[in-house]
């Protein structure tokens, strides 16, 4: 690479015409993969293979940028921009390739897998179990000591995802709290009072790994949505900057 | 069946050393029949079945005389579903905007239109359903008399009861040009055929086509193995007739004895495996009831699949001294040594595999103790065919090399001793193309789904969920299995393996699939969905009773579509797998990569 850029100075061009249009190239080739993906159909080569030459050349497209930017901050409305929208998608690609390598062995940590789609129905589940087991507590306890503490303090909590970010950076502190909740409740009550507590406990023990599994599959996914939109605004900034390049390069090679 | 058929049945030829009394009163013969057996009438041309349909039913000709033929690949004018073509590349890419928005869509043709455009879609084939007709399809009625007797040409599977009015035939329009070119083998009355299929549970090795007016009389193979098991006059005659028939093709296949037949004719090959069969025993072990026993385990809460072993009858104990060589005619075995109080899984054979060589060659040569170092057990239901070890000996051993690449007994799973138990106790081995996902990977991205139904005119055909062992789970997508028990019973013959041997693909032929549901129901990995299908507008189709009609679905390996399974291509993270579970080599070193 840098002996062709070598040769194209030496031939008396702006060598960051040459790696301009390399890194468009290079930005293209990235986004055809999103393409291929759209057309399983065709044998247009396994995407465990364009996966790999996707991360291969994303890194070495980041190295041409910092080599047609000359490691520097741009200036001007329009570079800014390009710049800032390639460094988005720069790092989400590698957020993301870091996620697509440490999610998955994480949510090894679950119970039980459970597709994404299918949270929301387990969690109602739970909630309803939750909550019939407070309510069945009202007349066999003849106390309103469990349904009070469940509307209280598990009731939100059933109720939707709850402790993303603690997920995310595997902190146990939202379930923990609950469960020492419980704890201190258990003093209170007889045997039927401590089963139906330690029934409630088992409920927020399974929403929590629900949650757990929810915010790890949401990001596993999630990072596409800055990482795709962001790489077409790239494109189209990145033809304008082109445009504006030949315009105003006064005849500039 | 009228008892006056009963009797009628019990009368023939083939049938007369079957003595009554030699049942049991709470089996009776005459039970057998009654439930078994069906009288069945043909017309010249008419196909009884066909080579490669999933039969399991034993034909004892009455009268007249069938044709029989092997095509090996499919052949036109004989087979009538083909496998689709497949597709080019702007066909391919052309899916893009062709697939349906409507889920399920099929194209629906009234009653109306059918009639109209009859003699264009008169072929060789059938349909049942009466508003969707497809290609190359009719629909024939039959007379059913006063007798319950089918007595117009009907195909019909071996589940269906005489009594039912759509019985539906196959025929061939051009019985002469067939028997030119295909120069067929004849069966005439009293003879019988179809008992490979039906002790076997084989696809049928041959196509069979009424040569004359026929009437035969068509025995289940419940009823076959029933009769087999008390009547030793019977069992005599059949057993010859599969020795003659389907034991040499066993015997010719089986890896252990190709060192033998390498580098000697055709004539001394038939000889020396005549020599073989003579003295093989066949045997049956386990019932191919096995899909009941296996669904009411893993229903149970805790998986039950555990407790399988304790339910499958050994065939060989470890310890025990080796009498013969085990040879694996069709089935599944389980390997196992004693771990204390249990028994561990080290490993499983299937179709040709053998077991007990190893104990032979060691007390040949005078190194071992010739007892076996494993036990066996069947899997549901297994064909063995018994070698004595003086055949062995005499024929086997001398043409082995000193350290024969003979597949192994136990294939070596070290390191992975719980997947294995995993895989044997929830039958995943039976699989040739079991989708697997390594959890470490996948990204829940559903990028495979996606592509499924990329391909698949906008229906995924797999559900990206399953059991699962440590972080490899096992998708519910059809795994288009060695021992396809989904084909028993369909009574179109619609789910059918490919007719190009080298591949196990099984295929739904969408247009003669009438729902009936009968392979979702015996897939015993619940791996086929029902689909109530719709046309181009959204609304479901339905019959004259206003019922919507459905479809049985499932994964067809992308049949048709270039390049292979989707799914497999479209996995970004290398986390899906189709693998064959027999070619264990490739599965660890997928596992291990």
């Amino acid at each position: 690479m840098i002996y062709l850029q070598t040769d194209y100075v030496a031939a008396l061009h702006r060598s960051q015409f040459f790696d301009g249009w390399v890194l468009l190239a290079g930005v293209l080739f990235l986004a055809f993969f999103n393409v291929r993906k759209k057309l399983p159909m065709l044998p247009l080569g396994s995407a465990r293979n364009w996966t790999r030459i996707h991360v291969y050349t994303g890194y070495f497209v980041i190295g041409i940028f910092l080599l047609h930017t000359n490691m520097s901050l741009p200036r001007g409305g329009l570079d800014i921009g390009l710049w800032v929208v390639f460094v988005i998608v720069a790092l989400s690609g590698l957020v993301g390739l870091a996620i697509s390598r440490i999610m998955p062995l994480r949510l090894g940590d679950a119970r039980e897998r459970i597709l994404l789609e299918r949270i929301p129905g387990f969690r109602r589940k739970l909630a309803e179990d939750a909550a019939q087991i407070a309510e069945q507590s009202v007349s066999a306890e003849k106390s309103l000591t469990i349904s009070s503490f469940y509307a209280d303090t598990v009731h939100g909590f059933m109720q939707r995802p709850r402790n993303f970010w603690g997920h995310i950076f595997g902190s146990r502190r939202a379930v923990n709290e609950i469960e020492m909740a419980i704890d201190r409740l258990e003093r209170y009550m007889d045997d039927k009072g401590t089963e139906s507590l330690e029934r409630i406990r088992e409920c927020v023990r399974a929403k929590n790994d629900l949650d757990f599994q929810y915010a790890n599959l949401i990001l596993l996914r999630g990072w596409l949505f800055f990482h795709i939109p962001a790489t077409y605004s790239l494109i189209l900034i990145a033809a304008v900057h082109v445009l504006a390049v030949f315009a105003f390069s006064s005849g500039a090679p | 069946m009228p008892e006056a058929l009963v009797e009628k049945v019990l009368q023939q030829p083939s049938l007369a050393g079957v003595k009554p009394e030699d049942f049991p009163d709470d089996l009776p013969l005459r039970g057998i029949i009654a439930n078994d057996a069906r009288f069945r009438h043909f017309s010249r041309g008419d196909v009884l079945f066909r080579q490669g349909d999933y039969g399991t039913s034993l034909f004892i000709l009455v009268e007249g005389s069938v044709c029989g033929y092997e095509t090996g690949v499919s052949d036109p004018k004989v087979v009538t579903r083909g496998r689709q073509a497949e597709r080019s590349w702007f066909g391919a890419l052309s899916q893009l905007w062709r697939n349906s928005p409507v889920p399920e869509f099929r194209k629906a043709v009234s009653a109306q239109q059918q009639a109209d455009s009859g003699a264009a879609l008169a072929d060789r084939a059938f349909v049942v359903a009466p508003t969707y007709v497809g290609r190359n399809r009719r629909k024939i009625s039959a007379r059913i008399d006063e007798m319950g007797m089918v007595s117009s040409p009907g195909y019909q599977g071996p589940d269906r009861r005489v009594g039912s009015s759509d019985m539906m035939v196959t025929r061939m329009d051009n019985v002469d040009e067939v028997i030119a070119q295909f120069d067929p083998f004849e069966i005439k009355a009293p003879g019988m055929f179809g008992e490979i299929a039906a002790l076997a549970r084989a696809p049928r090795t041959a196509t069979i086509f009424a040569n004359s007016d026929v009437e035969a009389i068509e025995l289940r193979w419940q009823g076959v193995r029933d009769i087999r098991f008390w009547c030793d006059n019977f069992r005599q005659d059949i057993d010859r007739l599969y020795r003659e028939r389907g034991q040499i093709a066993h015997l010719r296949a089986a890896p252990v004895f190709r060192k033998l037949l390498a580098g000697i004719g055709e004539k001394d090959q038939e000889k020396v495996l005549q020599k073989i069969a003579d003295v093989t025993q066949f045997e049956t072990y386990g019932g191919f009831e096995w899909t009941d026993q296996f669904q009411r385990h893993m229903s149970m809460a805790d998986g039950g699949s555990h407790r399988m072993i304790e339910h499958e009858p050994v065939i060989a104990h470890e310890g025990h001294h080796v009498e013969d060589l085990l040879l694996i005619g069709r089935g599944f075995a389980r390997l196992s040594q004693a771990v204390d109080h249990g028994e561990k899984t080290v490993g499983y054979l299937t179709t040709n595999d053998c077991f007990g060589l190893e104990e032979i060659k060691a007390a040949h040569r005078g190194e071992g103790s010739a007892r076996l170092t494993h036990s066996l057990r069947a899997i549901g239901y297994v064909d063995i065919l018994r070698v004595p070890v003086s055949i062995v000996e005499e024929l086997v051993l001398p043409a082995l090399d000193e350290d024969a690449g003979l597949p192994a007994v136990a294939e070596s799973f070290s390191g992975h001793e719980s997947l294995m138990d995993f895989l044997v106790d929830n039958r995943i081995i039976n699989g040739t193309a079991t989708m697997i996902i390594d959890n470490n990977r996948c990204v829940n991205c559903d990028d495979c789904v996606r592509a499924c139904a990329s391909t698949h005119d906008g229906n995924p055909r797999f559900v990206r969920h399953g059991n699962a062992h440590l972080n490899l789970m096992v998708a519910n997508a059809c795994m288009h299995c060695v021992d396809p028990v989904c084909l028993i019973g369909c009574p179109t013959g619609a789910i059918h393996l490919d007719p190009d041997d080298q591949k196990k693909r099984i295929t739904i032929d969408d247009t003669t699939c009438i729902g009936c549901a009968t392979c979702a129901q015996s897939c015993p990995y619940n791996n086929i969905r029902m689909v109530e299908v719709r046309d181009a507008d959204g609304e479901f189709i339905v019959d004259e009773k206003n019922s919507p009609i459905v479809k049985a679905t499932k994964c067809d390996l992308c049949e048709g579509q270039l390049g292979g399974p989707a799914c497999v291509r479209a996995c970004p993270h290398d986390a899906l797998i189709r693998v064959d579970m027999h070619d264990t080599v490739s599965l660890l070193d997928w596992i291990d990569r």
